[in-house]
C-alpha cells in the first residue's frame, strides 16, 4: 500500500513538473508584454517552489531545467535557441536550482517530523489507552487480557503471559484462551529467560520472543510474544514502545500483587483479633461451667464428705446443668466453625411452616413447661423451600435467647406472616427488650449483653442465625416492642412456587 | 436380677461411655453386656441373644451401619444408635437399615432409659398381638381392622393416603421412620424422591388429629430425619 503510493507519488511529481513547466510558459506568453524579463523569471521560479514542496527533490530539479530552458527558448531573443550569448542566464538556472534543493530538503524534514509526531502521538494513544485500561482492572486475569489485548493490536502479535509459581517454575494460565493468546511457547527457553531475568530470543525460523516482567525487586513471570512482522518488532521505536508496555504491564501488576498483600494482612489482622476474643471468651465460658462439675463432682467422688441424700442430689443436678451448658456452647462453636468455613450446603426442600415450628417447640418442650407459648399463624401458608435443620436451629437458638434472657413465667410468641414475596418469622418475648443501639451489634460474634455474668453463651447464637439467614438469602433483625420485650424477626425470600398436590377425597 | 431381666448389649469402644452405661443400666434391672468393637459386639449379640442391642456408630474397626446389617440378617432386636451432632446423613442410614432409634451424644441418662422402655415396649407388642388391633393412646383412638380413627369417641375422615400414613406409623408407634421408609410403605418404592408428599400428608393429618398442630403431641418430627409416632 505505502509502496504503491510511493510510485504514484513518483510519477505524478514527473509529469507536474512538465505541466506546470507549459502553464508558466502560458502564463509567460500572455504577460510577456507588461513584464520585465526578471519578474518574468520570477513565474518559473514560483513553480519550481511548488514541485520542490509538493513532490520533493526529483521533480523540483526537472522543473528548474525545464523551466530555465524554456524560459531561454522562449523569451530571450534570440528565440527558438539556446544561444551562448544568454549564459547570463546560467545564473537564473543556478539559482532556480538552489532553491529547488533547498525547498525539497525543507520539506523532506518538515514531512519526516509529521511522521515522527503522529508516530509518537500514536504511541502516546496506545500507551495512554494501555495505562488507563491496566489501572482500573481489579484482577490480574483482568490485567492480562488488557495486556494481551493491546500488544496484539500494537505489534499484531499474539502473546502469553506465563507466571512463576512460589517455587519459581512458570506455568500456562488456567485461565480460558482469547483468540490474541499464543500456545505452544518453548517453557525451557521461557524458564532461562526468566532465571537469568534476559530478553531470549529462539533460533531464526521462529520468532518467538520471551521477555521477563519484573517489578523492582520480583521477577514475576515470562511474557512470550510472536510478532507476525520480525523486522519491525526490532526497529528502535518499536522496541522502545514494547519496553515501555511491558514496564507499565509489570507495574499494574505488582500494584495488584500490593494490594492483596494489604488486603490479606488486614485479613489476618481481623482474624488474629477474632481468634484472641474467641480464645479469651471460650476459656472463660468453658472453665466457669466446668469449675462447677469438677467442683460438685469432686465432692461426690469423696467418701469422707458425709454428705446427706438431698446435697448429692443438688450437687448432681448443678452437674448435669453446667454440662448440658458446656454442650450448648460447643455445639454452637462447631457450627460457627462449620458456617465460617464457608461449608454450608444447604440442604433446601419444601416444609409447612407449622412443622418446622413444630419441631422446635417439642425440641424445647423442657425449657418451655414454665411458658405459655403462642404461635400465631394464618391458616393456608405456603410451604418454604428451605433447610429445616438449619431454619430450626435459628429458632432454636431465638427460643433459647428468650428463655435465657427473660423472666421463667413470661410468655413467647411465635408469630409467621407471609406477603407476595417474603415470609417472616418472628419470635416476641416479654422481658426487658434490647438495650438501646445494640440492636445490630447482637449479631456479631462474641458480643453478648454481659449484664449478668453468670448467663453465658459466648454470644454465637445469634451470629449463627445470621449467617444461616443470609445463607438462604433472607436478613434477621432484632429490635423493641412498643408494648414491651424483644422481637427478633427473620425475613425470607419466596422466590419459588410451591408443589400442589391433588385433593384427595375422604 | 432375676432370669426375666432384659438383656442389652452395648457396642461402644469408648471405656467411660460403657462404663456409665453399663453402671446405670445394671441399676434399673437390666442385664448389661459390652463390647469394645463391632465384630466384638457381633459374635457378643450371636451368643447373648440380647433384648436390645446400644451400638455407637463410630466404631473403630468398622463402620456401625455394618453391625446394623449384619445384626438384621439374623435379629429384630431393638437397636439404639449413639452418634455423634451433624451427621444425619450417618443416622439416616442406620435407621433405614432398621434401627430403631438415636440418641445424639451427649446424651442424658434419663432420655436413653426412656428410648429403652419404648423400644423394648414396641418389640413386646408386636410379638404379642398380630396386626389389626385396637390401638389408644389418651384420647385418641385407631382401629386397623375396621380402619377406624376417634378423638374423643368421635369419628374422624380421613382420606386413603392419610389413613394409610397414619397406620404406618401406628404400627411403627413409638420407632422412628425415616422419610424414606414412610415413603416406601405408604406411596411405594417409585416415590422415593417426594419427601415433600409426605410432609404435606403429614401436614394434614395433624390438622385434623393434634388439638394444635405447631405443638404436636402424637406425629412428632425427627428434625432431618423422619417421623415418630409417640407413645
Amino acid at each position: 500500500m505505502q509502496v504503491r503510493s510511493n510510485a504514484y507519488h513518483g510519477w505524478a511529481g514527473y509529469i507536474w513538473a512538465v505541466l506546470i513547466t507549459v502553464i508558466n510558459t502560458l502564463i509567460g506568453h500572455v504577460l510577456y508584454e507588461r513584464l520585465d524579463l526578471s519578474n518574468l523569471v520570477m513565474v518559473f521560479l514560483l513553480g519550481v517552489v511548488f514541485i520542490a514542496m509538493r513532490f520533493g527533490r526529483g521533480p523540483s530539479i526537472v522543473a528548474s531545467l525545464l523551466g530555465v530552458g524554456t524560459f531561454d527558448l522562449f523569451f530571450v531573443a534570440p528565440y527558438l535557441s539556446l544561444s551562448p550569448a544568454n549564459s547570463q542566464y546560467l545564473i537564473t538556472l543556478l539559482a532556480m536550482l538552489v532553491v529547488a534543493i533547498v525547498i525539497s530538503n525543507l520539506m523532506i524534514n518538515v514531512k519526516s517530523q509529521a511522521m515522527i509526531a503522529a508516530y509518537r502521538e500514536r504511541m502516546a494513544t496506545a500507551l495512554y489507552a494501555m495505562s488507563k485500561e491496566l489501572g482500573s482492572c481489579q484482577t490480574e486475569q483482568d490485567i492480562v487480557c488488557t495486556a494481551v489485548r493491546h500488544l496484539s493490536r500494537e505489534f499484531n502479535s499474539r502473546t502469553v503471559i506465563l507466571f512463576a509459581d512460589d517455587a519459581g517454575n512458570l506455568h500456562y494460565p488456567k485461565a480460558p484462551d482469547l483468540p490474541e493468546s499464543l500456545r505452544a511457547v518453548d517453557l525451557t527457553l521461557a524458564q532461562w529467560a526468566l532465571d537469568n531475568d534476559t530478553l531470549t530470543g529462539q533460533d531464526s525460523h521462529n520468532h518467538m520472543l520471551y521477555f521477563p516482567l519484573h517489578d523492582e525487586d520480583k521477577i514475576m513471570g515470562v511474557l512470550a510474544l510472536l510478532p507476525s512482522d520480525a523486522g519491525r518488532i526490532n526497529l528502535p521505536e518499536q522496541q522502545q514502545l514494547l519496553e515501555t508496555l511491558l514496564r507499565q504491564l509489570a507495574q499494574a501488576l505488582s500494584r495488584l500483587r500490593f494490594a492483596e498483600q494489604a488486603k490479606s494482612t488486614q485479613i489476618q489482622i481481623e482474624a488474629e483479633r477474632l481468634r484472641n476474643s474467641l480464645l479469651s471468651a471460650i476459656s472463660h465460658d468453658l472453665r466457669t461451667p466446668l469449675s462447677t462439675i469438677i467442683g460438685s463432682a469432686s465432692a461426690l467422688a469423696d467418701d469422707k464428705s458425709n454428705l446427706q441424700a438431698s446435697d448429692r442430689l443438688d450437687l448432681s443436678r448443678a452437674i448435669v446443668d453446667e454440662a448440658e451448658r458446656m454442650a450448648l456452647l460447643i455445639n454452637n462453636l462447631l457450627d460457627m466453625a462449620r458456617l465460617d468455613a464457608g461449608k454450608i450446603d444447604l440442604n433446601k426442600q419444601w416444609y409447612p411452616v407449622e412443622e418446622i415450628i413444630g419441631s422446635v417447640l417439642t425440641r424445647q418442650h423442657k425449657y418451655l413447661q414454665t411458658r405459655s407459648v403462642k404461635v400465631l399463624m394464618p391458616s393456608g401458608i405456603p410451604m418454604l423451600y428451605v433447610d429445616a435443620v438449619m431454619i430450626e436451629q435459628v429458632l432454636i437458638n431465638l427460643v433459647e435467647n428468650a428463655i435465657r434472657y427473660t423472666p421463667q413465667n413470661s410468655g413467647l410468641e411465635i408469630t409467621v406472616d407471609i406477603s407476595m414475596q417474603t415470609a417472616r418469622i418472628s419470635v416476641a418475648d416479654h422481658g426487658k427488650g434490647i438495650p438501646e443501639g445494640l440492636e445490630e451489634k447482637l449479631f456479631e460474634k462474641f458480643y453478648q449483653t454481659r449484664n449478668e455474668a453468670a448467663q453465658s453463651g459466648v454470644g454465637l447464637g445469634l451470629a449463627i442465625c445470621r449467617a444461616i439467614v443470609e445463607a438462604h438469602g433472607g436478613h434477621i433483625s432484632a429490635s423493641n416492642r412498643r408494648e414491651g420485650g424483644a422481637i427478633f424477626e427473620m425475613v425470607l425470600p419466596l422466590d419459588r412456587t410451591p408443589p400442589v398436590l391433588a385433593q384427595e377425597d375422604e | 436380677m432375676s432370669k426375666n431381666d432384659p438383656i442389652i448389649i452395648i457396642i461402644e469402644d469408648d471405656p467411660a461411655i460403657r462404663k456409665f452405661l453399663h453402671t446405670s443400666l445394671s441399676r434399673q434391672d437390666f442385664i448389661v453386656f459390652e463390647a469394645e468393637s463391632g465384630k466384638q459386639g457381633i459374635v457378643e449379640a450371636g451368643m447373648r441373644k440380647p433384648d436390645l442391642m446400644i451400638l455407637d456408630l463410630g466404631l473403630p474397626d468398622m463402620d456401625g451401619v455394618e453391625v446394623i446389617k449384619s445384626v438384621r440378617a439374623w435379629s429384630g432386636m431393638p437397636i439404639i444408635v449413639l452418634s455423634a451432632r451433624n451427621h444425619e446423613q450417618h443416622k439416616i442410614d442406620a435407621l433405614d437399615l432398621g434401627a430403631n432409634d438415636y440418641l445424639t451424644k451427649p446424651f442424658g441418662f434419663g432420655e436413653l432409659l426412656a428410648r429403652i422402655r419404648v423400644a423394648l415396649r414396641h418389640t413386646n407388642r408386636a410379638s404379642e398381638s398380630p396386626q389389626g388391633e385396637l390401638f389408644k393412646i389418651d384420647n385418641l383412638q385407631i382401629d386397623l381392622l375396621n380402619r377406624m380413627v376417634r378423638i374423643d369417641q368421635q369419628e374422624v375422615r380421613l382420606t386413603p393416603i392419610q389413613y394409610r400414613l397414619l397406620s404406618v406409623l401406628v404400627k411403627h408407634a413409638g420407632k422412628v421412620m425415616t422419610h424414606q421408609q414412610i415413603l416406601r410403605e405408604v406411596w411405594g418404592p417409585s416415590y422415593q424422591e417426594n419427601a415433600h408428599y409426605l410432609r404435606i400428608y403429614m401436614s394434614q393429618l395433624r390438622q385434623k388429629l393434634e388439638q394444635d398442630p405447631t405443638q404436636p403431641r402424637y406425629l412428632l418430627t425427627e428434625s432431618g430425619v423422619g417421623y415418630r409416632f409417640k407413645i
